[in-house]
Formats: C-alpha cells, structure tokens, sequence
C-alpha cells in the first residue's frame, strides 16, 4: 500500500534538504506523510489529542533520527514504524486503565426502526472497545492488516518483525475479538448474508 | 490433513468466506466441513465477528485540515527553534558577529589614521603659514621666476 506520494528519489532528495536544516523541506515532508499518520494514530488510540501528539512525536523522531536513515528503506515504513512503536508503547502503559467492557448483555436492543442509528453506533463502540483491549502488538498488526490494508509482509516490516509472527498475532487478536464479541453478533447482526449462506450450503 | 485447531487458525486468518482461501487450503477445509458438520457453527461465528468488524472500515476517524494544519504548524515551530540552537548554526552566527566586529575595528582605526594625517597637514600648514599643497603647486613657477633672473 503505497502511503507516500513521494518516490524514493524524491525522499532521499528531502531527506537531504530537511539534513541540511531547510524549514520548507520539512514543511513537504509533513504534508506528504501527516494524512495516514493522523488516521493510524487515531486507529490506535481513538482520542484526537493523543492521535496529535504521538504524530508530533513520530515526526520529530523521524527528524531526530534521519541521518541513520538509509534511502534502500522506504521513508513511509520508517516513519510508520516509530508511530506505531510509540503508540503501541503508549496502549502497554494505558492497559491498565482500559475500561472494562460493558457488563450490558445487549439485550432487547433491537426494537423501533427510528433508532437503528444508536444502536449501529453502539455496535461500533463495543466493536472499538473490543480492539482496545487487545495486546497492543496484536492490536498494531490487526489495524495494520484489516483496516490499513496491508498485506502480512508488509505489517511484518513496518513492525520489524516475520510474517510468521505477524499471522500468529493477527489470528489471537481474532480469536480474541470473537469471544468478546459473541454476545454482540447474536444481539444485533443476528444472521448475515454470509451465515446464512453458510447454513444453507 | 486439517485439523479443528488449524481450521479455526485459518477461520481467524483469511475469514470465513473459505472460497477466498489459498486453493489447497479451501479444498481440506471443506473436506473437514462435510466429515464435521458441526464446524459449521465455528464458521458462522466468523462470519459474523467479519461482518462486525466491518462495520469500523468505512468509518473515517478523525482526519480534519485543522488538525493537520496544527500538528505542522508545532512541529516546524520546533524545527525552527532546534536549527537556531544547533551547533553548527551558533559557530556560524559567533564568526559572522566576530567578523562584523573585526571589519568596524579596521574602519575606525583607518578613519582615525586618517584624521591624525589631516591633522598632521593642517598643524604644518599653520606653523610655516602657508599650505603645503599650495608651496607644492607653486613651486615650479618659483623655479621659473629664478631661472628667468639668472644672466
């Protein structure tokens, strides 16, 4: 997934313009990166201050870190790696305060047509809060695969780490996501084109 | 061979639309699925959890221009900040200040050795009562005027 509309001769051009201290330089490299930075951080942290201050951070980090940067590396990946670094360090010291989930069976949800919008934000939350209380590695590779649309070997790059391990990560973080949200599926989806295509076959 | 655990590994993996799997994969699978009808209910389980997380992939989170345009607007105020402090920029601003400071030395000390030379011809000019410049001006028609005496 190609995150950068810049190419590798562009970014090694930048990289060398933002090294030698022009403000404008860095001023292009935010442009060109801000967008996902901000809609992966808000992924992984659902709050848009904190989304602000990890892609401030990332940045300046990306700065800081430059001049070891080699331009056979893709500055996306880079970049995207600090970020998710910072924020998977950041849901490892929040773990212990993620708010439980709630004890609400979602029972007799299902009722007048006029608040099918509720309940479909509701489905969301509990859907959102299931993803919070992932590890925060398993959290990082499912965001990365199922809604970034990455393939596994890139997830595996952009987190330093083999494809093996990344598939062995996104199969506990769905393992997980279907215990927690069993209850859920049966109250407010009940039987989806799929499951019932399924049954009948 | 697959077995139930493998089966639910991959359920996990790919989804449960098991048409979408890797070919071999989707082969063993259904012949698991025809010798284990109950996995069925595994199945349909997955289908919904997809169906569930699906629903977050056309949410766009919080992505506005404002934003954008304040996480920028910080970051190269602290790009800015950290170039005045770096090292290799206070080296320069010192030798362009020293250099300033050298080249107003020199002015002044030329322009006072100048007004100590025009001092110097002035006080001249006063002690023999008439101007050196003048004496030098005059001097070849004084040389004429003896020479046209001389028999």
């Amino acid at each position: 997934m190609a995150l950068s509309p810049l190419t590798e001769q562009e970014e090694a051009v930048l990289v060398g313009r933002v090294l030698a201290g022009h403000s404008a330089a860095f001023g292009e490299l935010i442009d060109a990166h801000s967008e996902w930075m901000m809609r992966v951080a808000f992924r992984m942290t659902r709050n848009e201050a904190t989304s602000e201050e990890m892609v401030q951070e990332a940045f300046f980090k990306t700065w800081k870190s430059l001049d070891h940067w080699q331009p056979k590396a893709r500055l996306s990946t880079w970049i995207y790696r600090i970020l998710m670094n910072l924020c998977i360090d950041l849901a490892r010291k929040q773990q212990i305060h993620l708010v439980a989930p709630s004890d609400d069976d979602g029972t007799n949800k299902m009722g007048e047509d006029g608040r099918d919008l509720i309940e479909n934000h509701d489905i969301k939350e509990r859907v959102w809060q299931a993803i919070e209380q992932l590890p925060s590695r398993q959290k990082a590779a499912f965001i990365l695969c199922q809604y970034e649309g990455h393939s596994m070997a890139e997830a595996a790059d952009i987190m330093a780490s083999s494809i093996g391990a990344i598939e062995s990560l996104l199969i506990r973080a769905k393992m997980a996501l279907r215990k927690t949200l069993a209850n859920t599926a049966k109250d407010y989806i009940g039987e989806t084109p799929i499951t019932k295509k399924i049954k009948t076959t | 061979m697959m077995t139930d655990e493998q089966f639910e590994e991959y359920l996990a993996l790919y989804g449960a639309e098991i048409g979408k799997w890797p070919n071999d994969l989707a082969v063993k699978a259904g012949h698991l699925l025809d010798e284990n009808p109950h996995l069925s209910a595994l199945v349909a389980d997955y289908a919904s959890l997809d169906a569930q997380l699906s629903l977050l992939m056309d949410e766009v989170p919080v992505n506005s221009q404002q934003h954008k345009q304040h996480v920028r607007s910080n970051l190269l105020m602290q790009f800015e900040e950290q170039q005045l402090f770096k090292p290799r920029t206070l080296i320069g601003s010192f030798m362009t200040v020293a250099a300033s400071v050298l080249f107003a030395v020199m002015l002044a000390v030329n322009s006072g050795q100048n007004a100590a030379v025009a001092w110097e011809e002035d006080y001249i000019d006063f002690a023999l009562g008439f101007s050196v410049e003048e004496a030098v001006y005059n001097q070849p028609e004084a040389i004429e005027d003896e020479g046209s005496k001389s028999p």
